[in-house]
């Protein structure tokens, strides 16, 4: 520190530069446009283990909350307009959408603290910043009124604070859990980051630590060893989760497919510096500004200056991201870096085209038209576990890798929350798909070897998951996890 | 080992490309940018995964950063980092300075790799708040060009053509930044237009809208709009929520030296101004500024002590610096305003509104003419000073006098 000061100093000596003086100055606003709050992290869709009839999804929002997160702690944002969209005539635009608009009461103005003691309810007047939501529904296309609201003032759970503030935590988590009359169940609120991966070594050049002696670069000095297991970069973060559960028959047309598709988004205002009368009329159109159906798109195949463009887009029009679908940039950097893995095509992929934009034929295709859905075929029931090899309900546990290992009622059909996305992407770009896919259709999806192993090492969440709804685990508390 | 390094160097520069923003939304900006050689980032102040912009987060960025370009001079990554914290640091401490040390550090990366877009864009930012507006233009524009889907450029090139007083063309990029990304930053910049046009309704609606955009783990990003939302009530009149938006921002940021002199201003209006002056006085301490030395000179000769006052006013001209230095006018206002030294002031605002015709500069040119006499250069300029449609209280109370004085 100390160092750093006397380094600013001489620089202001060396370089003679006058002090602005004006002190209400505008033009120092921030630039940094990072918007955690509108940044959709995840979206899983399954059918539910344990009540088969429906469909639950689960959006979340809001990267890498720290669980000591105060003074100020992560909640969603009222101005933010939060989107879960269904898709179910395979044309890639809503049939049905669910809204969600989120109001933030002061309980007391005097004071800007989260919370002036405990919080042993979620009216409790010690929680000072009470979180509070609308449900309404779109749809097109469908029975029913275009427009309606499913629930209104609907309460969120405090965030984790500690022992203090939030003791038994889960049961007030729990008590915000509703169940709409129209069968719906809902929840939104702070829980633990279900989403699982080594971040520390895919940042450092995607050295997979299982398979660091084949990368090109082995040698680090003996600070890359092999080590069969990786380690969880999302590890006890939290983050803030919207999770709905609807019957099926509200989801599907009568006598239409049972395969729906979905994704979840956030939308910003538009403002413009001409208002069009003094008063009315301040706010324009809602913005896209972040969109999410299958995971690590907009990571891993949307190359970095399209990215906006791509959260804008609705999924109708990603016919026109078709070709980083067809020649990935990640199956280039794979066969790459790793001399050892049978080279993948970089070119004509038709499988991802399948898997990511159109639904796997005989599984949850959805036709021709190329859009980022996760794609749900609602026929296929889990057991109570949530598996299904062979499409056949069992009570077996479900299986990480979904697909690829015969579970058919997960990841890419549909997503469940232990579903280990990356070890799949990781094995689908480098086409090393296993011998279930191939056996189902071996020209579509090779079985290269041992491209077909591949994986980060980190295989499931740190966190256990609940066996009801929301299903996602209880966030980290804020006293115990500084 | 030379020849595999070079055989790997795309791989390095690829996948930094590619995947090492992979879990951008996790880890990296959305408006990350790309770059053409290997770049070692990591999450920025204020963002998910990176240190919270408070004084501390600040001051560890900084000394981490440092340390890295030490052993690592052209360390681009680090760069970008330090000088995003220095920026923050400068605008939470209303201290410039360190904006000169990240205008260095990123000159010395652009000379070694002149594309390096990350470099460029923080450049533009750097170059706003060191009031360099014309460079910051000409990056902006470059930056822009490089990069025609990155929102930051708008937002840099609009306010380099704010300052500039060239007012079409600046709501311009700042209309294309909102439609693009609404952001807190978009936000507050559309806030900013609609003041100048004497919007304050639709001005506090968006700022307010920028504030509650504003994740927890940017309290400086907090306190600077809640300060904002709290001048806006000021302007309108309306005290006590002007008082709780400054004490918002301190809340957010401890000492968040711009809404502690707020909280001044609402004293005064509130006619107690002891108060006020306690408030402005421990501040001063902290940041002597010109502003903030001359509204104490303000208090103390209204009590019509006339040595304190004069120590104040001197130590605001003595925070402003040499009047050739000048980069805008608000020295030459601060002089006119109190008539002292009225020749340096419209010398002054003479050399600034060479520079940039912006509304203050007009202003502070026009109220140094009728201070001196020059009463049909005043109108001329007091004209261009509000033609915005402003409703900046200083600026319409010169209108009209130097309109009285002409007799209509």
């Amino acid at each position: 520190m100390k160092k750093t000061v006397l380094l600013t100093v001489v620089a202001a000596l060396v370089m003679f530069q006058m002090l602005p003086g004006k002190a209400s100055s505008h033009r120092e606003a921030p630039l940094i446009s990072q918007d955690p709050m509108a940044d959709n992290t995840d979206l899983y869709a399954f059918v539910s283990p344990d009540n088969t009839d429906t469909v639950t999804f689960v959006a979340n929002y809001i990267p890498l909350e720290q669980p000591a997160g105060g003074p100020n702690f992560p909640a969603f944002d009222d101005s933010v307009l939060y989107e879960i969209h269904v898709d179910n005539d395979g044309d890639g635009k809503d049939n049905v959408t669910y809204q969600f608009r989120f109001h933030t009461q002061t309980r007391n103005p005097e004071t800007f603290l989260y919370n002036v003691g405990t919080i042993s309810s979620l009216s409790d007047p010690n929680w000072n910043r009470p979180q509070f939501y609308d449900l309404t529904v779109e749809r097109n296309g469908m029975p029913g009124n275009a427009r309606e609201d499913l629930g209104k003032n609907l309460p969120t759970p405090p965030d984790n604070i500690g022992p203090r503030s939030t003791p038994n935590y889960d049961t007030l988590a729990a008590s915000a859990v509703q169940t709409l009359p129209s069968g719906i169940k809902v929840f939104a609120g702070q829980r633990d980051d279900p989403f699982f991966v080594d971040l520390g070594s895919i940042f450092d050049l995607a050295g997979l630590r299982p398979f660091n002696s084949l990368h090109a670069i082995f040698d680090c000095g003996g600070n890359c060893p092999v080590e069969a297991t990786g380690h969880d970069g999302v590890a006890k973060f939290n983050t803030h989760t919207i999770a709905l559960q609807v019957p099926i028959s509200q989801l599907v047309k009568p006598g239409g497919s049972h395969t729906i598709g979905t994704y979840a988004s956030a939308s910003r205002q538009e403002v413009r510096i001409l208002r069009t009368d003094g008063s009315a009329d301040v706010h324009g159109n809602w913005v896209q500004v972040s969109r999410l159906g299958h995971p690590l798109i907009n990571e891993v195949v949307i190359p970095l200056g399209d990215k906006d463009q791509w959260n804008r887009q609705d999924p109708e029009n990603d016919s026109q991201f078709a070709q980083y679908y067809l020649s990935p940039e990640v199956t280039r950097l794979e066969n790459g870096l790793y001399a050892a893995l049978d080279n993948a095509d970089e070119s004509g992929r038709n499988d991802l085209v399948a898997i990511l934009l159109t639904g796997v034929p005989g599984l949850n295709f959805t036709g021709d038209k190329r859009s980022d859905l996760l794609r749900v075929n609602t026929d296929l029931k889990p057991g109570v576990n949530g598996a299904c090899f062979s499409g056949i309900p069992t009570s077996a546990a479900p299986s990480r890798l979904s697909v690829i290992d015969g579970d058919f009622c997960g990841y890419p059909n549909g997503r469940r929350l232990a579903d280990d996305v990356v070890d799949i992407d990781l094995r689908a770009f480098a086409q090393g798909y296993g011998s279930i896919l191939n056996g189902i259709a071996p020209t579509l999806f090779p079985n290269r070897f041992p491209n077909r192993v591949l994986g980060d090492g980190v295989d499931a969440n740190d966190k256990p998951f609940l066996s009801t709804f929301p299903y996602v685990a209880a966030p980290w508390q804020g006293y115990q996890v500084p | 080992m030379t020849t595999e390094r070079s055989k790997f160097a795309w791989v390095a520069a690829a996948i930094l490309i590619g995947i090492a923003a992979a879990f951008a939304p996790r880890l990296a900006s959305h408006a990350a940018p790309r770059s053409e050689t290997a770049v070692k980032m990591a999450p920025g102040v204020g963002m998910p995964g990176g240190p919270p912009t408070s004084t501390a987060g600040l001051g560890d960025r900084i000394a981490e950063m440092e340390r890295r370009l030490r052993e690592q001079p052209d360390d681009v990554g680090a760069a970008v980092l330090l000088s995003d914290a220095l920026l923050r640091q400068a605008r939470a401490n209303v201290d410039p300075r360190s904006a000169n040390r990240a205008a260095d550090v990123l000159k010395a990366v652009l000379k070694d790799a002149p594309g390096q877009y990350d470099a460029l864009r923080m450049l533009g930012a750097i170059q706003l708040s060191q009031h360099r507006f014309r460079d910051a233009l000409d990056v902006g524009k470059r930056a822009r060009d490089e990069r025609p889907g990155d929102a930051w450029n708008y937002g840099v090139m609009g306010d380099a053509l704010i300052e500039l007083g060239d007012y079409d063309d600046a709501f311009k990029a700042f209309d294309t930044m909102v439609s693009m990304r609404p952001t807190a930053a978009a936000y507050a910049r559309i806030a900013y237009a609609r003041e100048l046009r004497g919007d304050l309704t639709g001005a506090l609606e968006s700022m307010q809208l920028a504030l509650t955009s504003t994740p927890p783990q940017d309290p400086e990003a907090q306190a600077w709009y809640a300060t904002q939302v709290g001048e806006l009530h000021l302007r309108m009149g309306r005290l006590p929520e002007a008082d709780r938006e400054f004490r918002r921002a301190v809340f957010a940021f401890p000492n968040y030296p711009l809404a502690m002199v707020g909280q001044g201003k609402v004293r005064v209006a509130q006619g107690k101004s002891e108060e006020a002056l306690a408030i402005y006085l421990d501040q001063v301490k902290r940041t002597p500024t010109l502003d903030l030395a001359g509204r104490i000179g303000d208090l103390y000769a209204k009590r019509r002590d006339d040595a304190q006052a004069e120590r104040y006013y001197q130590l605001a001209e003595d925070a402003a610096g040499p009047a050739q230095a000048q980069t805008e006018a608000n020295l030459a206002t601060f002089l006119a305003d109190h008539d002292r030294k009225l020749t340096e002031a419209l010398a002054i605002a003479e050399s600034v509104s060479a520079m940039r015709h912006d509304i203050f500069t007009e202003d502070a040119l026009a109220w140094s003419y009728f201070k001196t006499g020059r009463l049909a250069e005043a109108r001329a300029a007091s004209e261009r000073a509000t033609r915005t449609g402003t409703r900046d209280d200083r600026i319409l109370s010169h209108a009209a006098t130097i309109k009285a004085a002409l007799g209509h």
